[in-house]
Order: C-alpha cells, then structure tokens, then sequence
C-alpha cells in the first residue's frame, strides 16, 4: 500500500517526535515548575523568551538553530555539535518549536495542585524534592500528558523550522510533512501525497484519543472526577 | 518543653508571644484572629516570622542563627482541614511521612482505620478523614503534635465521635500535644492545661481552675464558653424517673438527664458556672434536682460577678452576683450547698476505653 520511501517518512516522523519529547521532557517540567512555584528577577522575561517560538515563524526558529549549530555555529564549531542536517536536528527543531506548548500545559496544572497539600507534605518530613516528585508532579499528571500530546503532535507536523535547520533528507530528514510537500512538487506525485495526508491524519487522531483516554483515567485515579 | 519568644507584626496583625510551658498536652484557646494558627504555624516552620525564639524540647528550631527548614523540624502539623493526598489511598496517605510501616498497626488500631487501609481519600467522609491525618501526623514520629482547630469543620455529632479518638492518642501515646481551638469544651475535655490567646497577645498560661480566676482571662473566656468540665461515672438510668444518675468523685452523686451508655461507663458532663446556684443550707420545695454540699475552695471577687470554686468530690466552679456573695457571706472552707437543674448538665461525650500502648 505505502512504497519504502513513505514508510520511512512514517517512521522517521515518528521517531523524531518521540526524540522531541525526550529532549524536551526534562527542561520543559523545570521551566513549568519555576514558572508556576517560583518568583525571581526575570521571571517574565523568561516567561517571554519560553513562549517566543510559538509565535516566531518556524523558518526564524530554524535558521536561528542552523546559526547557532552549523559549523560554523557556537555550538558546532566550539562544542562538536555539528549536527544540521541530521536526525537529531530535524528533532531539536520540533523540540524547540513545541516546547511552549509543554510548559504552558504543564504549568497551568501544577499551578491547579493545592499548595496546602505540598505544606502538609512538607510538615510530614519530605523534602522540596520529593514533594515535587511524590505530590505536585503525580497531581499535575494530566497537564504533564496533555502537554506532551500537545508537543507531540506539534512535532509530528513541524515544517518550516526542520526544512531550514535539518533539509529535506530521505530517510534521514524527511518527515511526512516534508514527504507531502515533496510529493506535492513532483508531477503524478498527488496520489502520494493523499496516502500521508491520510497517515497523517490518523496518527494525529489516535495521539490524542491515546492521550485523552490516559489522561482520564489518571484523573480518576487522582480523584478529581472523571 | 515548649519554649516561644515571637514578636512579629504583619500587616494589621501582630503577634506577642511569649511562653514556656511543660504541660504534656496544652489547650490553646482564644477567638478566631487570636494568632493561635499563626502561632502554631511558626512552630512548624510553615510562617516564617523575621525573627525570634523556637525551642522544643531543648531543640532550637529557631532563633541564634537557626531556623530549621519545615521538614526538618520533626514537628507534626494536623490541618482544619484534613490535607490528604488525593492521588494515595489511606494506607499510603498513612506511611507517607513514616520511617517505617513498624507502628501502621498500633495506630491504625487506635484510630479504628482498619476498614479504610485500601479505601480512597475521595470516598472518605470528613471524620474520616480527620482520623487518617491525624493517624498519619503520630506515624511520621513528630517530636510535637500541633492539633489546629482538627474539628472546626466538622459539625458537632461528627465532633463527639473524634475528641475520644483523641483522648486515647493522648493517654496512649508519649508525644507532646498542642490542641488549637476556639471552643473551650473540646479543649477542656482533652486538657486542663492552657494557654490563652487574644489578639496576638497571651492572656494567661496555666491549668483552667487557676487562671480562670485571673480577671484577663475570665474576660476572655467568660462568654466564650466557660464552663465546667467533669469525669463522671454513670450509675444507673431510670426510664421512669426520666433521670440518670452520675458519681463526680468522692460520692456525690448529681442527676442529669438520660444517658444511653451502660451504667458503670464514664462519660463526660459540662455544667456552665451560671447554672449553679448556691444557698447556705439545703432548699425545700423546689423542682431542682440536684442539692450538692461541699467546700469552698476559693473566692474570687471580680467586677461584674464573684466567682466561687467549691471542692464537690471533683472541683466545679460557681459563678453568682457580688450582691449574692455579700448576702450570703462567703468565705473559703465555708460549706455551700450547690443547686444544679439536671437539665444544665451537659453530656459531652462518652469516654473511650483507654489503650495503652507500651
């Protein structure tokens, strides 16, 4: 039904988001946590900074990532990590462009988790630490998996900043909506691209069914009503 | 031993705190804004106030360069409102704070959790759910056990169901007691032993008998439930004579209206010092039921009224006029006859079986 090549979008766009999520996963619940439980000099400014590639233009994203991680990049030159133009590129660039999105979620439901609750926890003889882990990252599930969707799916349809940072590499990164730009350009391509205009589609719905589905019986379990 | 120096001023508010206390279970009482949460707050390290003096039990949580962070200071905090985890069912709500499960048994024993280990928080009910955060304070071994308002949310049946629980925390287990409150029955069924608040100041610090005679405190405390509090024996119950009969202590015997527990249970009275009314010598022809003689132990004299401690078998408190001390010429060791309607005596709660646990 799908030739190798759309295969290998499939999976690459795949493996990619995922790659985004691990990325992000870690840095996105500090800043949600700073921004939800903390107030320091530079807060909003940091505020700003997190949510700028939510509203920049993913080419701007891209090519600010191509400058700071090409070879002749800070990064790629001083650091080793010369990595444009790969796998892991094309996955820094979804990462950077659905970080936003994660931390927003994520900081919304932990601001929602009763910080009397974290008191108590505290009086009880548990660290800052294990609060956070044992009490206000458990209650702030459902934000931590709606983000990760959210991010997740922003990843799956990432474009502009991948094309100018990562290319258009078959099998290394072309993803599907890369694939479905390039069909889209090729005479007698169309049929193609319909076929992961309709992956895409259903990998998007069974995300978010998947994650709805987790995020509600977490909320059961949590026992803040269904 | 409980030793405080806070003075702090926040806002509107400021708080003038300066006791040490040895009591092994003290009743803080005072009106809503007293500072008494405030207070217990600091205690726990919750508040942070600019500065001043914690220590428990020869342990500086605050002050000289210390102040301990709140899950360090091994301080045990119960909410007004329980403060449960919502994501743990009891029994992990239970060891949450606790080194290890070797007490889980004992004091699920004493707070009668059995049934509820596996239950989740969400289809507790309140009472409930005050015994598993009271049961889950005791096992993270607190050095202190600060209990703020623990029943204020509650409504009064659901109350007398828990003050036992606490009782027998009390007598069964060695850890010091703080009970906050803003009702002087709960506290005087727990403790004779308090501390009194008012707007950020103490008012007074001492067992109940004594300081009540202190003109602050009886100012304090005069209309905010004052009262009588007694251990009583339940003799018998007659269905006929619509009267139970109770034993104070050393045989006197008053009536009170029926009581359901078996005969020979204790249970626990409040008569309001206003209630009784005393004459120089027994009355005939009158509807009151209960005619106590005994001694008067002491005599204070105050500016609206007289208050008078009489040794009944167990000491009660008499409050009457100044022109009714006058005329009836009072004195320490005088005897008084006490007239006390066994329809102003209060039962308050039927007391727990103790539990002791070695």
């Amino acid at each position: 039904m799908l030739t190798p090549e759309e295969w290998s979008a499939l999976f690459l766009s795949m493996r990619v988001a995922l790659l985004a999520l691990l990325v992000l996963i870690i840095p996105g619940v500090a800043c949600a946590w700073l921004l939800a439980r903390r107030s320091f000099p530079g807060k909003s400014l940091l505020d700003a900074v997190l949510h700028l590639p939510l509203v920049l233009p993913p080419v701007v994203v891209g090519y600010v990532l191509l400058v700071l991680f090409g070879r002749e990049g800070p990064f790629g030159r001083w650091l080793g990590l010369d990595i444009a133009f790969t796998t892991a590129a094309a996955a820094l660039a979804s990462a950077v462009v659905a970080f936003p999105l994660f931390v927003r979620a994520l900081r919304l439901s932990i601001e929602l988790v009763d910080r009397r609750i974290e008191t108590a926890a505290r009086t009880l003889g548990a660290s800052p630490i294990r609060v956070f882990l044992t009490i206000t990252l458990p209650l702030s599930l459902p934000g931590l998996l709606t983000g990760a969707l959210l991010a997740f799916a922003r990843a799956l349809g990432e474009f502009g900043a991948t094309i100018t940072f990562a290319g258009n590499i078959e099998g290394e990164t072309r993803t599907l909506p890369l694939a479905i730009f390039t069909n889209a350009q090729i005479p007698g391509g169309d049929a193609a691209a319909m076929r992961l205009v309709v992956i895409s589609v259903a990998l998007s719905l069974a995300a978010m069914i998947i994650a709805e589905y987790l995020a509600r019986s977490v909320r059961r379990r949590i026992g803040a009503g269904a | 031993m409980i030793r405080v120096d806070l003075h702090f001023g926040a806002g509107d508010f400021r708080l003038d705190a300066q006791f040490e206390t040895d009591a092994k279970t003290l009743g803080v009482f005072g009106p809503s804004g007293a500072g008494k949460t405030t207070l217990a707050h600091c205690i726990a390290g919750v508040a942070t106030p600019p500065g001043g003096r914690i220590e428990i039990g020869g342990r500086t949580l605050l002050g000289a360069g210390v102040d301990i962070p709140i899950h360090k200071r091994d301080v045990g905090l119960v909410f007004q409102e329980a403060r449960l985890f919502p994501h743990l069912n009891v029994r992990r709500n239970l060891l949450y704070g606790a080194p290890d499960t070797s007490d889980l048994d004992t004091i699920v024993g004493l707070l009668e959790l059995e049934s509820l280990l596996q239950r989740r928080i969400h289809d507790l009910s309140g009472g409930e759910k005050q015994r598993v955060a009271i049961g889950r304070a005791i096992l993270s071994k607190p050095q202190i056990l600060i209990l703020d308002e623990p029943l204020a949310s509650l409504d009064r049946r659901l109350r007398r169901q828990i003050l036992p629980f606490l009782v027998r925390v009390r007598d069964a287990l060695d850890i010091p007691m703080l009970y906050i409150s803003h009702e002087l029955d709960e506290i005087l069924q727990l403790t004779t032993d308090l501390l009194v608040m008012d707007q950020g100041r103490i008012v007074g610090l001492g067992p109940y008998a004594d300081i009540i005679h202190d003109d602050p405190v009886l100012d304090c405390l005069h209309d905010r439930g004052m009262t009588n509090i007694l251990r009583a024996e339940l003799i018998s119950t007659s269905a006929d004579d619509g009267v139970s009969l109770i034993d104070i202590g050393k045989g006197t015997r008053l009536s009170i209206a029926p009581a359901p527990e078996d005969p020979g249970s204790e249970i626990v009275v409040g008569i309001r010092p206003w209630d009784i009314a005393l004459a120089a010598a027994p009355v005939s022809g009158v509807s009151i039921q209960n005619q106590a003689t005994g001694t008067i132990s002491r005599l204070t004299h105050h500016e609206r009224r007289v208050l008078v401690e009489i040794d009944l078998g167990a000491p009660v408190i008499a409050e009457i006029s100044r022109k009714s001390a006058a005329e009836l010429n009072l004195g320490p060791g005088r005897s008084i006859v006490c007239l006390i309607k066994s329809h102003a005596i209060r039962r308050l709660s039927g007391a727990p079986e103790p539990v002791r646990i070695s």
